[in-house]
């Protein structure tokens, strides 16, 4: 059976993520906007992230935002 | 070591041995599960364990689904699951040049939540992938919602209060027609009609559309579909004759719904009708042991058919009142003439 690939991070691994992508310093100054509504992210509500144009994004836990994302990577090659 | 070896070999035969290796090789989702609940023995103490623990146990639920669709609608989700743990190795670089979501999973203690997310983002871009572009996105959107709330019921049923309560009701309370759509699949789905219908169509929509650019019309014809499978099929009242086929631009089909009659010739008729109208696909369908056996009649006839290709037969079980629970059938057959003409 062919598998399409979820990257995933474990959330004992998450800061060292943001931080190899340059977004901890971002975080800490409470200045990491969700990439969809806006609202400030942090380590609690932070549920992915994601490449758009230039710019590494974060989205929020909030589902609509979520499925927006999901839908934006619907376009980008699997 | 060779008395724990013997003491194994006395307590379980070799052959029952063999029989599990063949068994767990064959069902890898199985193995998977297995290895999820191993992991999670060591997952306080080792690191490794705790995200093999997590990792395993999502892709053998996911893949264990998507093997039980696939037998029903082939092809519909062609694809298991793998989850690629990335952390600090990951760039700016290698992440725009991967192009693609890191999702977060928490500890296993909150795996439900990571059913979730990873079954949402699955969904969404495992399932009917070919036919997304062509479908109206409300019809698409709740299509999703049906199959995450599918898949959690069989594989994971203590992670639908987080999907009712974080994701699904927040979905529908935002969206309207998007509430009405899902009410309408998921009525579809108690009668059967979700997956041997409803998504089979948009999967063979996907394929008679695979090189061709989004059209609004074909995705308004989606809608309409969903809302002929509720109203003329779905909501139909017995006794109450109505015309149980779809002629769109391109899906062109007609349920042949088997019940109340004691011959078959007025279903042949009907079938003959559909094959001179151009109809693409029919659907034998029918519900309880006698109305079986008449659809079972209807498929001996209709074997030897020549513009007939009988595509599958599912035979399945619905909730029906009390507990209780009803024989259903679905016979698809491809008419080769409408076949060349799309």
């Amino acid at each position: 059976m062919r598998k399409h690939t979820i990257r995933a991070v474990h959330e004992q691994d998450l800061e060292v993520l943001l931080n190899s992508l340059g977004l901890s310093e971002l975080m800490a100054k409470g200045e990491l906007n969700c990439g969809i509504c806006g609202s400030i992210v942090n380590l609690d509500n932070l549920l992915c992230v994601y490449p758009l144009k230039d710019e590494v994004k974060v989205c929020c836990k909030n589902p609509e935002c979520y499925k927006q994302v999901l839908k934006e990577a619907e376009s980008w090659t699997t | 070591m060779d008395n724990i070896g013997s003491i194994l070999t006395w307590l379980v035969p070799n052959g029952v041995w063999i029989g599990v290796v063949v068994y767990l090789i064959t069902h890898p989702e199985v193995a998977e599960k297995w290895g999820a609940l191993l992991n999670r023995l060591f997952s306080r103490i080792s690191r490794r364990s705790e995200m093999r623990s997590v990792a395993l146990d999502i892709q053998g639920r996911i893949d264990s689904f998507s093997k039980s669709v696939s037998s029903e609608v082939p092809g519909l989700m062609p694809y298991g699951v793998k989850i690629k743990w990335v952390s600090g190795e990951v760039t700016r670089e290698s992440f725009f040049k991967d192009k693609t979501i890191i999702l977060r999973m928490n500890y296993h203690t909150n795996q439900d939540e990571n059913v979730v997310y990873a079954t949402m983002e699955y969904i969404t871009r495992g399932m009917l992938s070919n036919s997304r572009a062509h479908v109206d996105e409300r019809v698409m959107k709740s299509a999703d919602l049906i199959c995450i709330k599918k898949l959690l019921e069989k594989e994971r049923k203590t992670a639908l209060q987080f999907y009712y309560s974080e994701i699904l009701s927040p979905v529908r309370k935002s969206d309207e027609e998007l509430d009405k759509y899902v009410l309408i699949m998921q009525q579809l789905d108690e009668a059967g009609y979700f997956t041997q219908i409803l998504l089979r169509e948009l999967q063979r929509l996907g394929v008679t559309m695979e090189f061709s650019i989004p059209d609004k019309s074909v995705k308004e014809e989606t809608g309409m579909f969903l809302e002929f499978l509720d109203e003329k099929i779905n909501k139909k009242k017995p006794g109450v004759d109505v015309d149980p086929t779809f002629t769109g631009e391109k899906i062109k089909t007609s349920i042949v719904y088997v019940a109340r009659l004691d011959t078959i010739s007025p279903h042949l008729r009907w079938v003959e009708q559909c094959i001179n109208k151009g109809i693409g696909t029919i659907y034998v369908c029918a519900k309880g042991a006698y109305n079986i056996s008449l659809a079972k009649k209807l498929e001996e006839r209709l074997e030897t058919h020549q513009k007939l290709t009988k595509v599958s037969c599912n035979e399945f079980r619905l909730p029906l009142w009390k507990g209780r629970r009803i024989n259903n059938i679905c016979i698809r057959y491809d008419i080769a003439e409408a076949d060349a003409e799309t």
